[in-house]
Formats: C-alpha cells, structure tokens, sequence
C-alpha cells in the first residue's frame, strides 16, 4: 500500500534528514506555533516530547499562539485533564457565555462544563446541584479569565422563583482552580438580567428594568471581594453621558 | 569638495565563510540583516572572515539570496512577495536547513517566513510522515498511541497527506 511508497522515500532522504535529529527545540517550537489545532492534536503522536509540547505547552508556544485557539492550552492547570466524553452530556444544555474560545455549558443537573469547539473536548469544570434548589434560577452567567490570578472564573446570576422568597437576586462566583461558590449580593434587580457579553476583555451583564450595563469584572477579579464594585453605567459621571453613544467610551 | 566626498557613499564589505569551507563577500549593510552579524561588527570582529560553521555552502548561498533580496532598495514589495512565495517551494529539508541558519545567524523575518512555510507544509501529512522529516522516532508503545488517537479520532480523518516533501 501507501507505506512502500513512503518508505522508499524515507530511504531517499535519510542521509539528509540524518541531521535533522539536533533541530534545535526552539525551531521546533516555533513550527509548532504556527500549526492549527487539528494538526496539534494529530502530531501528539509523533513523539513523548511533542505531546508534552502540545499538552502542556511551553510559556514559549502558548506566547506564540496567543490568540490563536488557546484551545490545547490546559488553562494552567485549572481544567481537570480527564476527559468526559458526553458522559454529562444531557439534553438540555445551556450555554452561559464565553472566553478564549472555551465556551461555557451549565447541564440541567447543575453540572457545569467547559466546552472547546477546537478540540471537541469537554470537560466537566464544577458542580452547583448542592448549592442551589430547585427554587433557584440561573437567570445568566459568564465565563471570564483573570490575568492576575491566572485562573478562569464562572459567574452565575441566580434568584428564587417563589414569590415569598426572602432571598432575592444574588451572584455567584467561583474560581476553576479552587472550585468554590462565592456569594455576592446584588444592589440591583437581576431578575431579568441577561448573558454578560464582553467588551476590552471585562464581563459586563444587563437587565431588562434599567437597561443597564454593569461591570461585572471587578467583582470577579477585583480586590475587594466583599463589596465588589457594581456599576451601573448610569452612575457613570463621566462628562457628556447623557449621550448614549458616549456611554460606551466607558469601557 | 567636502561635498564631493560625502556623496560617494563608502560600502564595507564582510567575508562570510561556510562550514564547507567556501567563502563569500557581502556587503556589509546586507549582512547585518542577521542581528548574530551585525554585532560581530559592532564588537570590531569582523575585521577578518567569520567563520559560520553551522551553515554549509547550499544554505549560506541561499541565506545570501535572500538578504539581498530583502535589503535591496530597487526591488518592490511584489518583487519580493514573488521571490518569497518561490523561496518556500525549496525542498523541506532545504528549508529546515535554512530556519536553522536563520535561528543561528538571528534573522527573524527568514525565521518567520520558513517556521510558516514547514507548518503550511507538514499541516496535513501523517505523523509517520513527520517523524520522518524530523527524524524522530517514536517513543509511544502501540498502545498509548492508540489511546491519544482515540482521545481524538477526528484529528486524524480525512486525506493524509504520507509524502514527505
């Protein structure tokens, strides 16, 4: 079949490709770089050293592909390695929101996963079923990466559906790496709050009552994770906010 | 006359010598391209020959090509978009030989130009075909190579390409 035919090449070029074994790693690593995602996934085969380049790349190979489907990129070790093939998978999935080309997936039992179209690989990221009953509603939710941390963080807007509920609007916020629910109340009415959408890289999310804007990011990455810093864009005293094309410099 | 002399602009030539011995005489302005060069010059050490002993003739004479190519003040950006388009056709152990000397002499924009043209290159051959070009050979048991093949079956369907050029 074909491998006669390859390795009569083989043969041909071996006296040249001889010399090849002493390419340096940072040659090998740039090539890589420039590679998509589909071949990356082929070449984890071609040797024990590349699969760890491409598993777990080299601060140089994920420099290099900044951008570029961060995709084989183990989130610093903050994505469990193992791979849930579907088995979570349920029908009714939600998608929440996304970032970095990992998109972020709450099943109706409250497992929530990261989902990466590149590498078709989903991971199941954290459990909420404990947390919240089944009076609860995740009105929205967002998925944001905070650089100083290093680390990915999950946001969810939750609130009672029982009118005599006492316990209104809240957020809930956890970290990938360390895996636990915070709590955070909300100043505003997030009942009709809906997926945060992102601008310059913050998490900001609406409601319908105000049409309102809130940066949700500093509350996620920010240094004060007791009173986290909701703004409306509204209370934005900005010069010139009145008008409507002007808020948006606010980002 | 000061005038006279400023305008006969003086050009400094360097001596670049191959691992196989052959040398070459370069323009200095085009040599410093390769930023390993330029400080050799920087430093005062390029008074003699320098000597490249990780780059044989085949390759310097093609590093040289295109150094002159790119410095060159008459050739447009189509000219040299065409000669870089017909610089990549060279075999791929040419050009892995060149990104090489690329790496070694420091010149980035040869350095960018055949990384993307091996990835452009290999992107869709089989990984026996790479381990091949590379000359690597597997350290997987057939087994653990079964199991990362299935992690991603998709990655590995549709028309191979087994040549290795």
């Amino acid at each position: 079949m074909g491998r006669d035919k390859w390795d009569e090449t083989g043969c041909e070029n071996e006296t040249i490709s001889q010399r090849r074994a002493d390419l340096p790693n940072e040659i090998t690593i740039t090539i890589l770089a420039k590679l998509a995602v589909k071949s990356l996934l082929r070449f984890k085969i071609v040797s024990k050293q590349w699969h760890s380049w491409i598993s777990h790349p080299e601060p140089e190979l994920s420099k290099q592909r900044q951008g570029r489907a961060e995709a084989i990129l183990n989130d610093g070790g903050a994505l469990e390695s193992r791979i849930y093939k579907n088995k979570y998978l349920e029908p009714c999935l939600r998608l929440l929101g996304s970032c970095n080309g990992l998109v972020l997936i709450i099943s109706e039992n409250k497992h929530i996963f990261l989902w990466n179209p590149a590498t078709r690989f989903s991971n199941k990221v954290i459990e909420l079923y404990l947390l919240i009953s089944d009076e609860h509603v995740i009105s929205a939710g967002g998925l944001c990466f905070d650089f100083s941390k290093n680390e990915y963080k999950v946001l969810l807007y939750v609130y009672n559906k029982s009118v005599y509920a006492s316990d209104g609007a809240y957020a809930l916020v956890a970290s990938l790496k360390d895996k636990k629910w915070r709590r955070i109340e909300i100043p505003y009415d997030m009942f009709s709050a809906r997926d945060g959408i992102k601008m310059h890289g913050r998490l900001h999310s609406r409601t319908n009552l105000e049409d309102n804007y809130f940066d949700m990011h500093e509350s996620l990455v920010g240094r004060n994770r007791l009173s986290p810093d909701w703004r409306s864009m509204d209370d934005d005293d900005e010069p010139g906010d009145e008008d409507a094309d002007t808020k948006w410099k606010y980002f | 006359m000061a005038e006279a002399s400023s305008s006969i602009t003086e050009k400094f030539f360097l001596t670049l010598k191959s691992s196989d011995g052959d040398e070459f005489v370069l323009e200095e302005s085009i040599a410093i391209q390769s930023i390993t060069i330029k400080n050799m010059v920087e430093d005062g050490c390029s008074s003699s020959v320098i000597p490249l002993s990780k780059v044989d003739t085949e390759t310097l004479i093609k590093v040289i090509e295109y150094m002159k190519m790119h410095s060159s003040t008459s050739s447009n950006e189509e000219e040299i978009e065409n000669f870089d388009k017909k610089f990549v056709s060279n075999s791929i152990n040419t050009i892995l030989n060149i990104l090489e000397a690329a790496n070694f002499l420091d010149i980035n924009n040869l350095l960018e130009l055949c990384a993307e043209a091996v990835a452009n290159r290999i992107k869709n051959k089989t990984p026996e075909a790479v381990r091949k070009i590379f000359n690597i050979t597997s350290d997987f048991t057939p087994e653990e190579e079964a199991e990362i093949r299935n992690e991603t079956p998709w990655a590995f369907e549709g028309n191979l390409d087994h040549s290795l050029d």
